[in-house]
């Protein structure tokens, strides 16, 4: 029988130790090839990455970027939203705009109609005309006149 | 027709100096067919208490006392009634008694002179 020395004895196991690893990462190389899950084969503690490991990334990656998505859709919507609130209030005012200066219009006809007719009527403050003691001063001539003015409109009611 | 306005003129008219207002207070009062302006004018012209007036409402012929409206004529007697100085309507009422021609001018002269005695 022959004699192991010490110093061989381990020798030969550093070889198959180098065998084994040898074979672990040409396994590891040709599933990474496979997956293509880990293209730059980071490690983790000495271990390849593997592909679930690069799913949970996905995993959580999908669960990120969503978020993101819907963060920048969220802001259009607001800012959509905010557009048409905006243009509602835009549109309001303008309507309220326009029925504001139609009122003035119309009111400014009105109140000219009011002054026509004011002008066409006789504004007569006959408190003081029509006073006796002032119509008594007057000559007959112009109280007959009057009063046939007057006595005219009931004639011709 | 503002009545106020009416009145004042009326008014006016019985109380002006110049003759002429009793021959516009014929003229445009005692010939209105309103009862009311007939009353105002028949109250103006005794109160002017001047023979020319007074003749105007005693002795014509459907005015003053002898007009149609009976309200009108109440109010020109109770004016009569109600003048101070009687002395004028009573001559003017004595002549139309005497010399007037319509019975029925008569009969009412007849009747006011009775009641400004009585009132007198």
């Amino acid at each position: 029988m022959q004699k192991i020395s010490p110093l061989r004895s381990s020798i030969e196991a550093f070889n198959k130790f180098k065998a084994l690893r040898a074979n672990k990462t040409d396994k590891a190389q040709k599933t990474e090839q496979k997956a293509q899950t880990n293209p730059f084969g980071i490690t983790f503690k000495g271990n390849m990455i593997q592909m679930d490991v690069f799913e949970k990334t996905q995993k959580t990656e999908k669960a990120m970027s969503p978020s993101l998505k819907e963060r920048l859709q969220n802001t259009g919507k607001l800012l959509a939203s905010a557009w048409v609130g905006t243009i509602n209030k835009f549109s309001s005012f303008k309507t309220n705009a326009i029925a504001f200066g139609n009122k003035l219009k119309d009111n400014t006809i009105a109140f000219g109609h009011k002054l026509k007719e004011i002008g066409n009527t006789k504004v007569e403050f006959d408190v003081f005309k029509y006073n006796v003691s002032r119509l008594q001063n007057q000559p007959v001539s112009e109280l007959k006149s009057l009063l046939a003015n007057e006595l005219q409109g009931v004639s011709n009611e | 027709m503002n009545s106020r306005r009416v009145r004042n003129i009326i008014e006016a008219l019985g109380k002006h100096k110049d003759e002429e207002s009793i021959q516009v207070l014929n003229e445009l009062g005692t010939n209105c067919p309103i009862d009311e302006i007939r009353e105002l004018t028949s109250k103006a012209l005794i109160r002017k208490n001047t023979h020319s007036a007074l003749e105007l409402m005693i002795v014509n012929k459907g005015k003053g006392i002898n007009d149609l409206s009976a309200r009108v004529a109440m109010c020109a007697i109770n004016e009569l009634l109600a003048l101070k100085d009687k002395q004028e309507a009573i001559k003017i009422l004595d002549d139309t008694i005497n010399m007037h021609s319509e019975k029925e001018v008569q009969d009412t002269a007849r009747s006011v002179k009775a009641l400004m005695s009585f009132s007198s």
